[in-house]
């Protein structure tokens, strides 16, 4: 369950902000959560909105952009998003789809966990 | 109105993380995060690594659970000065809860400092600590499908351990299919293959250890 330690970041992040843009009520948070943080969206919300009762807006909006996962292959290059985004075994087993090599494969996205966007007034 | 804010969630815990790096750095200490599920030998394999290790260098260990204190109580009759953290709930331990068993420490001239932390494959390999390297511990029973359902850990550690291999002829544990499976993501993985309980295959582990140790007293 790091899903509240994760909601406790964007938190800090966004009073920070708020404070900084001189905003009153907090409207929306937009975040972008990469595959392999195996992040929770109910419970991330959950958390969340637990946190927001301590806050001036508690009515504030979460929207969770999971980021799919990206490998670049060692050999060629070639970037590919393996088919089945669902099963981690699948993922980080694909073969690069253009020369077959399955070692060494670079993370290109899939690990991000960051705040893009806020929304307030 | 829209804000754009790009900034990491995490950057709180990634400052402290990096603080404390600078801090071991200028110690020349080795920091290793060991990380595992439950049960999977970690308190074991330290207890046996610091016996072994304990007259050659001067190491610390960091000891998180949920609650007891008796793996910090097992590691502490090794000699090896040792600081307990309770997270009382959480499943990982952060910058800030290293930071505050660090004050508690004496730093002076420690060559190896080991983070053991709270059994957990998903969170503990989220948050940084301070630490040059994650060690990855597997251990046979958990089964050979794991790396595949965690793969955060396996991309990110610098050694796995494979552990309990005393156990692999009464399993159906496929060593290979690990091996391969973890590389796919990470290559230049170091695997060993240990029994904490017998010793069997330390010596590589430990040989391991001492080459990092030299290193960092090179200030690589």
């Amino acid at each position: 369950m790091h899903e509240m330690s994760i909601a406790q970041g964007i938190m800090d992040v966004v009073k920070q902000e708020m404070t900084k843009n001189k905003m009153k009520v907090l409207l929306k948070v937009k975040i972008r959560a990469g595959k392999l943080n195996a992040i929770v969206p109910e419970a991330l919300q959950v958390c969340f909105d637990m946190l927001l009762q301590d806050t001036p807006w508690p009515g504030a909006m979460l929207e969770i952009e999971t980021i799919p996962i990206k490998l670049k292959c060692p050999k060629c290059s070639q970037e590919f998003l393996p088919e089945d985004q669902e099963y981690m075994g699948s993922i980080i087993q694909a073969p690069c789809p253009n020369c077959g090599t399955d070692i060494g494969h670079e993370i290109v996205s899939g690990k991000e966990l960051l705040i893009e966007y806020i929304e307030a007034e | 109105m829209k804000i754009p804010v790009i900034r990491k969630i995490l950057e709180k815990n990634e400052e402290r993380a990096t603080e404390l790096r600078e801090r071991f750095d200028k110690n020349n200490t080795l920091v290793l995060n060991l990380i595992s599920s439950p049960g999977a030998g970690k308190t074991t394999l330290l207890v046996r690594t610091l016996s072994a290790l304990k007259d050659q260098f001067k190491m610390g260990v960091i000891e998180g659970d949920i609650q007891t204190t008796a793996d910090a109580e097992r590691i502490a009759q090794t000699g090896v000065q040792t600081v307990q953290i309770n997270t009382e709930g959480a499943c990982h331990l952060d910058s800030n809860m290293i930071y505050a068993a660090t004050q508690k420490m004496d730093l002076g001239g420690l060559d190896i400092l080991f983070v053991e932390n709270v059994g957990n494959l998903v969170c503990p390999a989220e948050f940084k600590v301070g630490e040059d390297f994650k060690i990855a511990l597997l251990s046979i029973p958990e089964g050979d499908d794991k790396p595949e359902k965690y793969p955060l850990l396996f991309s990110e550690a610098k050694v796995l351990l494979l552990n309990k291999i005393d156990l692999l002829p009464y399993l159906d544990f496929d060593v290979e299919k690990v091996k391969r499976v973890v590389k796919t993501l990470n290559k230049d993985i170091e695997i060993f293959m240990v029994s904490a309980k017998t010793g069997q295959g330390f010596d590589e582990w430990l040989t391991w250890l001492k080459n990092r140790v030299l290193e960092k007293k090179q200030g690589k």
